[in-house]
């Protein structure tokens, strides 16, 4: 038995529970009344004929229970003797019932947090119209055979490589401070600074405004331009289609929101969705080294 | 009252079946059939019909409807199933049996043994 067809039957089992004890409950007050009509016809008064048939049907309360137990109507309640008789002998023994419940927990929690893995990794595909024609470019270093590209080495790579419909790239930014205006406090987000190609390439079309521009990852610093996470569009802006060219704050610098990506677009990664794109180009504004120049040193891989 | 014999543990069943037998009848009715068809010699308490009423309908040898009765009362009226015809006819075999030889033990005389 399902699930939801237990549910069904108990439901099933407490409304016809409560039909057949009114149809129990008329049929002992007319057998009452009967015998009332039988006691008031030996010429006594009807107050009294009653009273004298409910003494002598006897415990009423007793054969009530009876006949709901011949009824077979018990079973809701005997379940629910059932349970509270397991809870206190799982109260008696604290120590092992903490230990069983610990064991399945943990049990449960470690077999659906891989199938959650598995899920992911495997069964979902991009969230993309043509999602089994990407490929994932990683870079083998002398220290590492898994790392990233610098800037410069994907430039070469989008520019070069001729097997490719377009080459994209991105960049995690965790704990972004965004403010909606100037006044209110910022508060913790994390977005993704993406080649000024990302959603074209991506087959991505933004559901308002309008994509990124090629030319707004040109020139560092110079196009502060956003587009929103749908979710974070309908969080932080109610879902206002008037949010377009509205100016908000990224760690106090400001952006104007150009567009909001579409609702089957939760963004690339598997376990994190970005609040919103920013173009790569505006990566200088959230370096924290002023020595640094991601745009020029080939090395920089982060 | 003091007369009246109280039921032996199971005659109850038999007695409603019998009772019913003889054409349907509401709780009430049952019980002043059995009184009738007694001679009054049997005490039954009427709180104790129902759960026999309601155990016998369950196991499909009575079934039940509701109806007016001659008082001009809504009441259930019972009614015998093939079933309960069937099991009236055994046990009543089978008391008629018992009882005969209980009657036979009890007559028995010191020369007959």
């Amino acid at each position: 038995m399902s699930f939801f067809s237990t549910i069904r039957s108990l439901a099933s089992a407490f409304l016809q529970r409560g039909q057949v004890n009114r149809e129990m409950e008329d049929e002992l007050r007319s057998h009452l009344q009967h015998r009332a009509d039988d006691l008031q016809r030996a010429g006594i008064s009807r107050t009294e004929a009653e009273r004298r048939a409910r003494l002598e049907f006897g415990g009423f309360e007793k054969f009530r229970e009876e006949a709901r137990e011949a009824l077979g109507g018990r079973f809701v309640e005997t379940l629910f003797q059932d349970i509270r008789f397991s809870v206190r002998s799982l109260r008696r023994t604290p120590g092992l019932t903490v230990f069983v419940i610990v064991t399945l927990a943990l049990g449960i929690g470690m077999v659906s947090g891989t199938f959650s893995m598995v899920d992911a990794l495997i069964f979902r595909p991009y969230p993309v119209p043509h999602p089994s024609g990407i490929v994932t470019l990683v870079s083998t270093t002398h220290d590492s055979s898994f790392d990233d590209f610098s800037y410069r080495e994907y430039l070469d790579l989008r520019d070069k490589t001729q097997s490719y419909a377009g080459v994209i790239a991105n960049s995690d930014m965790k704990a972004v401070g965004f403010s909606a205006d100037a006044s209110s406090t910022p508060r913790v987000t994390g977005g993704m600074m993406v080649s000024g190609n990302y959603l074209h390439v991506l087959g991505v079309e933004p559901q308002l405004g309008r994509n990124f521009r090629l030319e707004e990852d040109q020139v560092p610093g110079r196009d502060a331009v956003v587009v929103l996470s749908p979710e974070f569009w309908r969080r932080e802006f109610g879902g206002d289609p008037a949010v377009i060219n509205r100016h908000v704050r990224l760690n106090g610098v400001e952006f104007t929101v150009i567009g909001v990506a579409p609702e089957k677009f939760p963004g690339m990664q598997i376990f994190d969705r970005p609040d919103f794109y920013i173009p790569l180009a505006m990566a200088p504004v959230f370096s924290t080294d002023l020595q640094k120049n991601f745009f020029e040193d080939r090395d920089d891989r982060n | 009252m003091t007369d009246q014999a109280q039921l032996l543990p199971g005659t109850l069943d038999l007695l409603i079946l019998r009772a019913v037998s003889l054409g349907a009848l509401h709780g009430y009715g049952i019980l002043l059939r059995i009184q009738q068809i007694s001679g009054g010699a049997l005490l039954i308490e009427q709180g104790a019909l129902y759960p026999g009423l309601f155990r016998l309908v369950r196991q499909g040898l009575l079934k039940a409807s509701w109806g007016t009765s001659e008082n001009n009362r809504r009441a259930k009226f019972y009614e015998l199933t093939a079933a309960g015809r069937k099991r009236l006819r055994q046990e009543t075999d089978t008391w008629n049996r018992l009882a005969t030889a209980i009657a036979s033990a009890l007559a028995a005389q010191p020369e007959e043994v």
